[in-house]
């Protein structure tokens, strides 16, 4: 008798735990938040007077590193308001810098050098 | 009637190095110390003709342009030195190399005779023949005609950045038309 009401017990506990009913409205809140996004970290090479890859699509907090493997110096610098830039990069050198806003970026020592990023803010 | 001499006389100097280097080269056989010294002698012209701009220019784009021009002309020749130094190889003086060498010292004189506010305009068109120029010379003569791989390939690396010095070079000469 008492093993079976055991067994009853041990059932309505296993069937509640699988019901979201069974969750408290302030668990279900918690529940219902946006869950944090995994932050990505890009490369961008440098190299034969070019950015590569040209274009980058990716999430507003990524990370995007630019390593110089040219002959020549170059630098990363937002095109339209000079929003930002790294320092001139020495061969075998990186910056990196945390992306949130889409922009075009150039190479203001060789300005044919021009490249995009895309940030997807969903 | 005095700045059209002027004028002429600067055309005539640019034709004058600018194509020296095509035609002198077309016209011989070249081995790899050679052309790495063709190599040293055409980056050392425009590292004189940047000297030449920071010296008399006040304009800030072309003081810019020419600091760009003797770095990365300088960072060639390093690596034309690091490449010869590794393959033993001293450069070789040729009619080129020396051609190229007279001419560029005229082409300094003359930019360096020509009145102040024509200097920019002079500079900047003779930076856009010059490396017309040197891009064809490279890429129809001195790439077919180095044996050397690595010496191939440095030109080859090279040819990226004298496109866009060029490609520069038109978008400054565009504020002196």
């Amino acid at each position: 008798m008492a093993a079976a009401s055991l067994l009853k017990c041990s059932v309505i506990w296993w069937l509640c735990s699988l019901l979201p009913a069974c969750e408290t409205p302030e668990e279900r809140a918690i529940d219902a938040r946006p869950k944090k996004t995994q932050q990505h970290h890009h490369l961008v090479q440098i190299r034969a007077m070019m950015f590569e890859p040209s274009s980058l699509d990716l999430a507003a907090g990524d990370t995007v590193t630019w390593i110089n493997r040219d002959v020549f110096e170059h630098n990363v610098t937002e095109e339209a308001a000079n929003l930002w830039a790294s320092p001139n990069l020495p061969l075998g050198t990186s910056w990196s810098m945390v992306v949130r806003e889409t922009s075009t970026y150039y190479c203001t020592l060789h300005p044919s050098m021009r490249a995009n990023l895309n940030v997807n803010k969903q | 009637m005095k700045h059209i001499k002027i004028r002429l006389s600067m055309l005539a100097l640019l034709l004058c190095f600018t194509f020296s280097l095509h035609h002198a080269a077309a016209q011989s056989e070249l081995n790899d110390a050679e052309i790495a010294a063709i190599a040293v002698a055409a980056n050392q012209s425009d590292i004189s003709f940047a000297q030449v701009a920071k010296d008399r220019s006040k304009n800030a784009e072309i003081i810019k342009f020419a600091e760009t021009m003797a770095r990365d002309h300088k960072a060639v020749i390093e690596q034309a030195v690091a490449l010869v130094t590794k393959l033993k190889v001293t450069p070789q003086a040729s009619a080129v190399s020396r051609k190229m060498t007279t001419d560029a010292e005229t082409t300094v004189k003359s930019l360096r005779n020509v009145p102040s506010k024509k200097f920019d305009k002079a500079y900047i068109d003779n930076e856009v023949t010059y490396h017309a120029n040197v891009i064809a010379a490279v890429e129809s003569i001195l790439i077919p005609q180095a044996r050397n791989a690595e010496l191939k390939s440095l030109l080859q690396a090279v040819l990226p950045a004298l496109k866009a010095h060029l490609s520069h070079a038109q978008m400054v000469q565009k504020m002196f038309k």
